[in-house]
């Protein structure tokens, strides 16, 4: 019960994550970097990892997609900080809670692993009988449609802002609505 | 380019969702990869490689 609950707490946490990257990109406009949008990729892997496990029962491999993920995501994210951690190289985008999103992103890499970690180690969950409720069977579909619907709207907004070429590094408008 | 890598993603999630375990995991680990290169590309290119 304790692996299931911690299961789903990262897992909503990461909905929680990508759900306010989108309302900060459509609500406040603020466009992502190619790094942004490749933590967000590694963000919505780690979920993967994590709805594995809801659905296929947990295994020690799902977590190690996780921790993987997790560590692509912590990367991309210290790189993005090494980018911008001189005086004067200036920020991307704006504060949130007093840190930048990508800081946010390298801390909330960092939890995963560690939680998962600790997870990952508790051995009685590969054993037990994996009963699911109806409740649970439910909630599992609902889980894979949330994160499908933040995968689909993350495809549309990369397609408007890219297209099917690389990102600009700085991008400041979307390149398939204005010409 | 990025958005393949999201479309991956998402073929890998439908995969997982009808039960097929092992493209899922096939098709997460190209998107993995591909993800890796993009980072690759993009680390290069601060330095006007561009690989």
């Amino acid at each position: 019960m304790l692996t299931r609950l911690m299961n789903l707490f990262e897992l909503s946490a990461i909905i929680a994550i990508l759900a306010i990257a989108l309302l900060l990109q459509f609500y406040f406009h603020e466009l992502p970097c190619p790094l942004c949008l490749l933590q967000r990729i590694g963000f919505l892997m780690i979920a993967f990892g994590f709805l594995l496990n809801l659905k296929f029962g947990y295994r020690p491999f799902h977590y190690t997609i996780v921790l993987l993920s997790a560590l692509f995501t912590a990367f991309v994210a210290l790189r993005q900080i090494a980018l911008h951690v001189l005086p004067g190289a200036g920020a991307y985008g704006a504060p949130f809670l007093g840190l930048h999103l990508y800081t946010w992103s390298f801390i909330a890499s960092m939890v995963i692993i560690i939680v998962t970690s600790i997870v990952l180690g508790m051995g009685w969950q590969y054993h037990a009988r994996q009963y699911q409720s109806t409740l649970w069977y439910l909630m599992t579909h609902l889980l894979f449609v949330m994160v499908g619907l933040i995968l689909a709207a993350n495809i549309v907004a990369v397609i408007f802002e890219c297209g099917f070429r690389v990102c600009p590094d700085n991008p400041i408008k979307y390149e398939m609505l204005i010409r | 380019m990025m958005a393949i890598d999201f479309i991956i993603l998402l073929f890998a999630l439908l995969s997982a969702w009808s039960g097929v375990r092992r493209l899922s995991i096939l098709l997460f680990f190209a998107s993995f990869f591909f993800s890796i290169g993009l980072f690759y590309h993009h680390m290069t290119n601060t330095i006007g490689l561009a690989l």
